[in-house]
């Protein structure tokens, strides 16, 4: 404590005035947006078609790729944690690959691979009359590539932090592994995959890149409303600001509700 | 229902080899008395199949669980071993009722079942009050009865309580201790119990088992190990004189089959604080030896006969018989300086500070 105290009162001024200057970073664009809010329009704006598709559109999307990511993830995740396989630090890498890559590359990859001439899209066409691309289904597909990555990464650190003898003592216990597996280890790591979920899902909200090249801008099909907000600063700048702030507000939303994990001091 | 343990355990672990042999009788109780690093651990999770053992067998009931030979491993769940461990392990997610009841839910009962079936039990440990409580909510004691509820709870072929009594303080090791001698009678499984404590093994077990550096160094019941110690490890653990009685006001009324004649049937001891039923500790070296009658502070002294005297390294190990059976640890000079031989009588002086005194 006392440690704390010294070394925040012997903090040299250099520092401190950099970190400010960080602080203000993040700070002023966000004024930038909230000083352009149109707020007497506001309730006739977010009552736009345009506006409604594309807020419903994102809601479904991000919380169908947080879904996905949830029931392909934490399998992954589990398997990352505690099976000993070879080329595991390879499969680790080609799974968090999406959060280093452009998501634009991304959707190219997703087109190039699930696209109607793309390696598998065709067959995929012939056998379940499914066209990803363009689809809202293929928004789902980009925003769980995005996604998908950040909740196996916070559940495998849950897994790794659970100590393996707890799951001994309930097989010891006679529970057998699927009963093991959902009795003690995943209420036990709970906090990572809720962590995960809000993570993945918020990520999945805020996507772009991977959305527009993979899936298109179709209002109502496609459109969400990161996409909508960049078409709409071409078109009408009252109507981004207004989109822009529900998302605003969605972030700080998420983050309110993980502060117990992130805002501890 | 419950039968016999038998196993001949090899497993090795980086550079340490266990190889130890165990038979314990259904009923019986044995602990597993060693120091650090002797093996204890490897002992148990080699019993529970959370380790593998590189040659020997595991039998239990006539049932065989391990055995490399013929390639039988039984996994851990299909065991029926009841564990209590070390560190507890209970699931915090749960209450401690439904920690007690996780086993029995495993064996197919529904949640509420499960809990009305465990209710007695949980009474029986006095949990009752903090049953609804969260297991990571409890006290060290309160904990250390939810684990061994939890072992008992799926009436378990084997009962291993590993350092049932460590980390507590001194009133809750009390409690726990007299709690786990009331209901080992009861357990109908062969039982181990690990620990380093002498009293402990010698208040709760039928046998000890004493291993040290992955090797069994001796068997026998805690008298037996008392009398004659193979090593310095067991000599000093295990040698300690332990006498059972009533203390009040500072004076030990010995119990009846502690004394060999009725010429000594009280003890002197500090301790002013504790009443009721005791078990007094003397560290062999603290049973002085005397060729006259010892003027001065020791008030408690009286004529021994000597029964034998057993070379033990540096010191010689004195059995004393009647009135009052103990074990003196002292010096080979001392004993010809007095004379020692058995058959011969002797003054015996312990100071009233040398003997510590526990509830049981």
């Amino acid at each position: 404590m006392t440690r704390q105290l010294r070394s925040i009162k012997s903090a040299p001024p250099v520092l401190v005035a950099a970190a400010a200057l960080a602080v203000a970073f993040f700070v002023v664009p966000l004024l930038g947006l909230l000083w352009r809010v149109p707020w007497t329009d506001l309730p006739e704006i977010l009552g736009r078609p345009v506006v409604r598709d594309a807020l419903v559109l994102s809601l479904l999307s991000s919380l169908a790729a947080a879904a996905l990511s949830t029931i392909l993830g934490v399998p992954l995740a589990w398997l990352l944690a505690r099976v000993e396989l070879r080329g595991r630090s390879l499969i680790r890498a080609i799974v968090t690959l999406p959060m280093v890559l452009p998501p634009v590359v991304g959707g190219a990859a997703l087109l190039f691979a699930f696209g109607r001439r793309g390696l598998v899209g065709g067959g995929l066409e012939d056998v379940t009359g499914l066209l990803l691309p363009f689809s809202t289904a293929g928004v789902v597909m980009a925003n769980t590539f995005v996604a998908l990555p950040f909740l196996v990464v916070t559940v495998e650190g849950g897994f790794r932090n659970l100590d393996p003898r707890f799951e001994a003592a309930a097989a010891s216990l006679g529970a057998s592994p699927l009963e093991v597996f959902r009795r003690v280890t995943l209420p036990m790591i709970r906090p990572s995959i809720v962590a995960g979920i809000v993570l993945a899902w918020a990520r999945a909200l805020g996507e772009f890149g991977a959305t527009i090249t993979f899936a298109g801008n179709l209002q109502g099909r496609t459109q969400t409303l990161p996409l909508a907000v960049f078409v709409a600063l071409e078109s009408d700048r009252d109507e981004a600001v207004a989109m822009s702030l529900v998302l605003v507000v969605i972030s700080v939303a998420v983050l309110v509700g993980l502060r117990d994990r992130w805002w501890r001091t | 229902m419950s039968g016999a343990l038998h196993a001949q355990l090899k497993a090795e672990r980086g550079n340490f080899v266990l190889d130890i042999e165990l038979s314990v009788e259904p009923g019986e109780t044995v602990a597993l008395l060693g120091p650090n690093g002797a093996g204890k651990s490897t002992t148990l999770e080699a019993l529970m199949g959370w380790q593998r053992i590189t040659s020997g067998s595991i039998e239990l009931g006539g049932r065989v669980l391990d055995d490399p030979a013929s390639a039988v491993f039984v996994e851990p769940e299909r065991r029926a071993i009841g564990v209590a461990f070390q560190d507890k392990l209970l699931f915090p997610h749960l209450s401690a009722i439904d920690n007690v009841a996780f086993g029995v839910v495993s064996q197919g009962h529904s949640k509420g079942e499960s809990r009305r079936m465990v209710r007695e039990l949980v009474e029986a440990l006095g949990l009752t009050s903090v049953a609804d409580r969260p297991a990571d909510e409890l006290s060290g004691g309160q904990a250390q009865r939810v684990a061994l509820g939890r072992a008992l709870a799926i009436n378990p072929e084997l009962l291993l309580l590993d350092e049932p009594m460590a980390a507590l303080d001194v009133t809750t090791r009390t409690a726990i201790r007299r709690l786990l001698r009331e209901r080992l009678v009861a357990v109908e499984a062969p039982t181990i119990l690990v620990t380093h404590d002498p009293t402990d093994a010698s208040v709760l077990a039928d046998r000890i088992i004493v291993i040290e550096d992955g090797k069994v160094t001796q068997v026998g019941t805690p008298a037996e190990i008392r009398r004659r110690p193979q090593t310095t490890y067991a000599a000093d653990l295990v040698g300690i004189n332990l006498i059972t009685g009533t203390l009040r006001d500072g004076t030990i009324s010995l119990d009846a089959d502690v004394v060999a004649t009725p010429d000594v049937v009280t003890l002197s001891t500090s301790d002013r604080a504790t009443e009721g039923r005791v078990v007094a500790t003397v560290h062999p070296r603290a049973v002085a030896l005397h060729r006259e009658q010892p003027d001065g502070s020791p008030r408690n002294a009286w004529m021994a006969t000597v029964e034998s005297i057993e070379p033990l390294g540096e010191t010689s190990r004195v059995q004393l018989g009647a009135p009052l059976p103990l074990t003196a640890d002292i010096t080979p000079a001392a004993t010809e300086d007095l004379g020692l031989a058995p058959g011969r009588s002797i003054w015996v002086a312990i100071k009233a500070t040398e003997i510590s005194v526990s509830n049981v």
